[in-house]
């Protein structure tokens, strides 16, 4: 069998089987089958994905799919490159375990016989497919065609419980900064397009190096401005916290798992492949996608720190990332400008492991929290706790990605921020001061978002889930059903196998920035360890690095994060040393210490009587160090109202609110808002509804219009 | 300011007490615990002021039975140093300077039972207890 | 509570006692237990700290959890109340452990004695190990008495009976009479 066909075939297979989920949901008769055989259509088609993109980033090639059509645009292509296979296997990876999940999801939260359900399963097959048409789009019509279905049918989706006005609000939000992201784009490729005369990726990128420089960074700013307000970035993201925990839970995995990230994949494609290549990219261009990457992960990390909504939490947490991955893009165009080629794409290796490795436990936090609200019919911290007895599965799931997500190894979190941190601190090989600078306080930055990111899910996860139930509903949780745990168990064996094996994800990275930056860094980020000659490596293999060569098909199991043998890591080296220790403590408490003379005692909890929920901690207090020390940002007030026997300490009833003041809406929206709304109040008066003088402004108009074109 | 804390500390010097490698001088009113000299007491005659000054029931006055042929049921007053509150009404209203404070510190006992001081008062040989008994119609001075 | 036993449980116990001086002589932490106090042994207890009587010097810590604690110090007239939680931080003190009855009510009752809600010091809660009279203690007591529990001072105070020869010996009456 030809190995080498199976990518191919699942390529085609995948449009089948999405249009055919889609069918189904509209053909078949009403009944539970509706919600099954779309998620199962919806689960293949990312099942498909996923085999496609591993496919071409194991070296296979898809050939190019063309339609030709008589519109004026020419035709449109399809492509899967590497970078386009790379994202293919994200959203693969993604929505499969959402399409299962939402099987028991749908069924059980929102109920059967809502004929909503027939829409919603054929709308979920679309999007998935406007997903991979958007990443393997080959020319510019086809990519903006799919974008704005895309922006459209999200809309739709979050907008599932359109009972409630507050989601109807947010999904319109997402929508309008949607657009708005669309018109730089749009703006971006037709200058592009102006200058290479067809919409083909081939030709934007063969007639970007000729255009000028200040036409080039004006592309530059409209590509990242129009990209990055989808992917939410500062100061772009208002909706961002609205809209994902608005949508059903599934969704709003989707959506920050996949969609965000197609915004990075659009500057990507942007920076890196047409902007990029032979033509010099100046350095501020870098230096300003790290400083808004740097800020927008910090305030992204500090608002998701003092939230009370569990999915508003991972929704700030989603802006943080996604400003972590603009901080590495940032820096790779830094590198790239100083000519440090293959630094640079060492730190976008690990800017493109952190989105593969955010996709899945953000995915799975995002399925976590639904399971959780399927189950308590609530979102609120303080009302949460107590569940890690009525729901393990869903706990165990929830915290290996809380650890993934803070950076623990042996979880997929470590290596990629691992990797990040360190390849910044690469920065002393740039000549210029002022960049050095720059790229080190992002660096410092970046540290501070990393440890307040486990404040913060070291809060959700000790608030939300351990302790004692905070109320009725917490108490009368239960597990999910069997289509939803399996869903967050197939993410949380990626956090695990991705953070493990490090190794056999890199190469498949190596392939993506091969092309975009000409060098391959594999065999410095992960050295031959594991071949006869290591030559300058003899001494890793010499303290064991080459455990496990001659069986295993990779380099070996050593990541270096540099282009010199400076800072070293092996995920895969660490968790057997953490088996190893862990089981070497299993042994001594449970075989050893038992031989010896032990009294066993109740746990020392302070002596007192009888454990209640009042006496636990509440998310509110966790978050509060944080929130005084930030106060210049949050600006929050606090208002307490005690009845009359609390305000004499007797038993009594105490309100506690905390209100934050918001930069963004109060500093920037508003008050453009407020403009605009002052110049389109003077222009409306040429509104009269008098049918005459609106005859009269056509006939002006053609009148100067043809007195121009005489001219 | 650096150098006002310096100097501060230094022209304090040391401050810190010696014990338990010297001994500690207490102040003149200091409060020990109070000291029973039996052979002044009374209570072999029956005064029991200093049991009756005493708040925490530290003082004691109860009967034991002797050897002594002479007295068979003897009266003990005890002093329990584990009840005693150092308060010196005993020490006030003892009538024959049997009690006196003592600045003695050094108090600490591992067993309750060293805490105690008692004094049982026998019949010394010579008279009898019950002849006086006879002389004044059960009644004591 | 070695004083209710016999000889050979006493020699035992004392032989105990010295190990567990040894090895805790050299340095000791102390987990304090308010048990229904007035708060003056406190005051005293707290003056162990300062620059003046400094028990640091000697090795003497204080800690705030039993499972970090050597010794249990323990306060108050034993009120019902807190039974249960000494009983609890008891427990969780590893071994091996030492308790010290700090002031006239821990070893006693104190002007308390017994009552309705106070049972007359901690000796039918806990087996202790040093009694340290006093109302309260002053903290030179308390140094004589921590490092009599270390083995590292000498006992002053000695069951004493005298026997008094007197003239005139007249027996009690009975109350009332």
């Amino acid at each position: 069998m030809d190995w080498s066909l199976v990518p191919t075939i699942a390529f085609w297979a995948m449009f089948a089987v999405y249009l055919l989920g889609a069918a189904l949901a509209v053909l078949l008769p009403r009944g539970r089958a509706i919600t099954s055989s779309a998620a199962v259509c919806a689960a293949l088609g990312g099942a498909a994905a996923l085999v496609t993109g591993v496919g071409v980033l194991s070296g296979a090639a898809v050939p190019m799919l063309r339609f030709d059509t008589n519109l004026p645009f020419g035709a449109l292509t399809l492509r899967v490159d590497t970078l386009s296979a790379f994202f293919l296997a994200v959203i693969g990876l993604v929505s499969l375990p959402v399409a299962v999940y939402s099987i028991g999801y749908l069924n059980a939260e929102h109920g059967a016989g809502k004929g909503r359900l027939r829409t919603f399963g054929a709308l979920f097959n679309f999007l998935l497919l406007t997903l991979t048409l958007i990443v393997t789009a080959d020319d510019a019509i086809m990519f903006l065609i799919a974008w704005e279905a895309m922006a459209f049918l999200s809309y739709l989706m979050v907008n599932f419980d359109y009972e409630d006005a507050q989601v109807i609000r947010s999904g319109f939000l997402m929508l309008a900064v949607s657009e708005l992201g669309t018109i730089g784009i749009l703006i971006a490729f037709l200058f592009l397009y102006r200058a290479a005369g067809s919409f083909g990726y081939d030709a934007l990128r063969a007639a970007a190096p000729a255009l000028s420089l200040p036409l080039r960074s004006a592309i530059f700013l409209l590509a990242f401005a129009g990209f990055g307000a989808k992917a939410g970035i500062l100061p772009l993201q208002l909706w961002l916290p609205e809209a994902h925990p608005a949508a059903p839970s599934h969704i709003s995995a989707l959506l920050s798992a996949v969609i965000i990230k197609l915004g990075i994949y659009g500057m990507l494609r942007f920076l890196l492949d047409f902007l990029g290549g032979a033509a010099t990219a100046p350095a501020w261009w870098g230096m300003t996608v790290l400083a808004v990457g740097a800020v927008t992960a910090l305030v992204g990390i500090l608002y998701s720190v003092v939230q009370n909504d569990l999915k508003r939490v991972l929704a700030y947490s989603s802006i943080e990332n996604i400003g972590i991955i603009l901080a590495g893009l940032g820096a790779s165009l830094t590198f790239r400008a100083y000519h440090l080629t293959a630094l640079s794409a060492i730190v976008m290796i690990a800017t493109l492991y952190h989105v593969l490795n955010h996709a899945v436990y953000k995915g799975l936090l995002f399925l976590g929290a639904g399971s959780v609200n399927h189950a308590t019919g609530t979102r609120e911290l303080n009302k949460l706790g107590g569940l890690i007895r009525l729901m393990p599965w869903t706990t165990l799931f929830f915290i290996i990605a809380a650890l993934a997500i803070s950076a623990v190894p042996p979880f997929n979190g470590y290596i990629s921020e691992w990797m990040l941190l360190e390849s910044l601190l690469q920065s002393f090989a740039i000549p210029d001061v002022l960049s050095k600078v720059i790229i080190a306080l992002s660096g410092a930055l970046l540290a501070l978002t990393a440890g307040i990111a486990v404040t913060s899910f070291v809060r959700v996860c000790g608030v939300g889930f351990l302790a004692l139930p905070r109320s009725k509903e917490a108490a009368n949780a239960h597990e999910a059903p069997v289509s939803m745990r399996v869903g967050m168990g197939f993410l949380a064996f990626f956090c695990l196998a991705l953070g493990v094996l490090p190794t056999f994800v890199i190469p498949a990275l190596d392939r993506v920035t091969t092309p975009l930056f000409g060098v391959s860094v594999l065999n410095q980020v992960v050295p031959p360890l594991f071949t006869n000659h290591p030559g300058a490596y003899q001494l890793l293999v010499t303290i064991g690095g080459g455990l496990f060569g001659g069986f295993l098909p990779v380099n070996g199991l050593v990541v270096i994060a540099a282009s010199v043998f400076s800072t070293i890591d092996s995920p895969t080296y660490l968790f057997l040393a953490e088996l190893l220790a862990i089981g070497i403590v299993f042994l001594v408490l449970r075989v050893i210490r038992p031989l010896g003379a032990t009294r066993r005692g109740r746990v020392w909890a302070g002596g007192i009587p009888r454990f209640t929920a009042a006496m636990t901690y509440t998310g509110m207090a966790y978050s509060n160090p944080v929130r005084l020390i930030f106060n210049s940002l949050f600006r929050s007030r606090v208002t307490t109202e005690a009845s009359t026997p609390a305000s004499r300490q007797r038993e009594g009833r105490i309100d506690y609110q905390q209100q934050f003041w918001s930069p963004f809406e109060r500093g920037l929206y508003r008050p453009l808002l407020n403009a605009f709304g002052a110049v389109t109040r003077k222009a409306r008066i040429i509104q009269s509804g008098n049918l005459n003088q609106y005859i009269a402004y056509i006939f002006i108009i053609v009148l100067i219009v043809l007195i121009l074109r005489a001219i | 300011m650096i150098l006002s804390w310096l100097r501060r500390g230094l022209r304090t010097g040391v401050l810190t007490t010696r014990y338990p490698a010297g001994c500690e001088e207490m102040p003149l009113d200091f409060r020990g615990r109070p000291a029973l000299d039996a052979d002044r007491c009374l209570a072999g005659q029956g005064c029991d002021r200093c049991v009756q000054a005493c708040l925490p029931a530290a003082l004691s006055l109860t009967t034991v039975t002797s050897n002594d042929p002479k007295t068979t049921s003897a009266p003990q007053l005890t002093l329990d140093y584990s009840r005693c509150i150092m308060c010196g009404l005993c020490v006030a209203a003892c009538p024959a300077d049997a009690l006196h404070m003592v600045g003695d510190y050094e108090l600490a006992s591992t067993t309750s039972d060293d805490l105690r001081v008692s004094a049982v008062f026998t019949q010394e040989d010579g008279a009898s207890s019950r002849d006086y008994e006879e002389k004044n119609n059960g009644r004591y001075a | 509570m070695a004083d209710t036993l016999d000889t050979a449980t006493r020699d035992a116990a004392d032989q105990l006692q010295a190990r567990v001086q040894r090895l805790l002589g050299h340095s000791l932490h102390i987990r304090h237990v308010d048990a229904g106090s007035c708060n003056a042994c406190e005051a005293e207890i707290k003056m162990l700290l300062n620059p003046y009587y400094d028990i640091q010097r000697l090795g003497i810590f204080f800690t705030v959890t039993p499972r970090h604690a050597d010794m249990l110090l323990v306060t108050g007239c034993m009120t019902r109340a807190m039974v249960d939680p000494l009983r609890q931080t008891y427990e969780a003190m590893p071994d091996p452990r030492l308790v010290v009855a700090v002031g006239a009510c821990a070893c006693s009752g104190g002007i308390f004695g017994q009552s309705a809600y106070t049972l007359g010091g901690i000796g039918n809660i806990l087996p202790v190990d040093v009694y340290i009279p006093g109302c309260p203690p002053t903290p030179l007591t308390l140094i004589h008495g921590l490092l009599l529990a270390l083995g590292r001072a000498e006992q002053r105070m000695h069951r004493d009976t005298r026997q008094v020869k007197s003239s005139r010996v007249l027996p009690m009456l009975a109350p009332g009479a």
